[in-house]
């Protein structure tokens, strides 16, 4: 067992399988606020299995979630969700909602409606928005949320360039306000240059990385991604 | 999103309960026999399956983010919905 921060997000010696497949064993990772952890890995590796424990939506069959001391062995999501905010990997909004009405529905989130990509969209549905718009609008509702510990399934995937600078820029100064983030995502050329920490996901464990180091020749050296 | 949820909810009670009620009268039941009991089981049988199509369509994450509970919200809705279903059998008769 590590040693474990007072204030730090900690997923310890998590396991978890499937009917003949062990998708994670032992795996351990640490957010501290105010930090960006990119989690790589390849496909399959249990990227999102991992988050999806941390966030309590699936139970993993031994090993803790812990987020400022406070030991979650079961999902208990709404004490989970004071602390934590979650951008799964599938969307997550009703498709037949409007924009404002969705943004209205978030506590903190009515600065959205002045937002210059998302201000024009307003009456629209959500089913109406292009790709980019709807994973920016998600983001930045999780976001509003405030919480301490944000996790992020590929929150860029599939989206155009010019958006994913937006939203690299948000996530950011959310990470400049004090939220620590862990985000997983294939998209190493946007990721790298925003992640102080990461881990590369590999024989079902996380494999910590070192932040001050080359963070591109270390994935590569893992076997990740190819060498320059 | 709570009254997201409950439209939902109420929208599959109701059909729930026509079809609990088109079966007896098939039959040759009159529908008004069997109304309340049609009302009370579906309103019992969407609970689960609202839970199912919001957990097929990846909706939950959202309120597990806006810290609403998921059987919370559906409980209460139930018991909405059988409270009316109990009142109106009452003043029935």
């Amino acid at each position: 067992m590590n040693d474990i921060p007072e204030h730090a997000l900690v997923l310890d010696a998590i396991f978890y399988e499937v009917p003949a497949l062990r998708i994670l064993q032992g795996a351990y990772l640490k957010v501290e606020p105010g930090q960006i952890c990119g989690l790589f890995g390849l496909n399959g590796s249990g990227k999102t299995t991992l988050l999806k424990v941390a966030a309590g939506q699936i139970r993993p069959a031994s090993g803790l979630v812990i987020i400022d001391g406070e030991r979650f062995a079961a999902p208990q999501r709404r004490r989970r969700f004071a602390r934590l905010a979650y951008l799964p990997q599938t969307p997550m909004l009703p498709p037949e909602m409007r924009v404002a009405t969705v943004i209205r529905a978030f506590p903190n989130a009515t600065a959205l409606l002045d937002d210059d990509l998302l201000a024009p969209l307003q009456a629209q549905r959500v089913d109406q928005l292009s790709g980019g718009e709807r994973r920016y609008l998600e983001l930045r509702l999780v976001l509003s949320l405030g919480r301490r510990y944000v996790l992020l399934d590929e929150p860029f995937t599939g989206i155009a360039p010019r958006i994913i600078d937006r939203m690299g820029k948000v996530i950011a100064e959310a990470a400049a306000q004090g939220a620590g983030i862990l985000a997983t995502d294939h998209y190493h050329h946007y990721m790298l240059p925003l992640v102080s920490d990461a881990y590369l996901m590999i024989h079902k464990q996380c494999q910590h990385l070192d932040g001050d180091g080359d963070l591109r020749a270390q994935l590569a050296a893992y076997g990740y991604m190819a060498a320059l | 999103m709570i009254w997201y949820l409950a439209r939902k909810y109420v929208a599959l009670v109701l059909v729930l309960a026509v079809v609990l009620m088109l079966g007896p009268a098939f039959f040759g039941t009159s529908p008004g026999e069997t109304v309340m009991q049609a009302f009370f089981w579906s309103g019992l049988a969407a609970a689960p399956l609202t839970y199912w199509e919001f957990r097929r369509r990846h909706l939950w994450p959202l309120y597990d983010n806006l810290r609403l509970p998921r059987w919370g919200l559906l409980a209460l809705l139930v018991g909405f919905v059988e409270s009316l279903v109990l009142v109106a059998s009452v003043m029935v008769g």
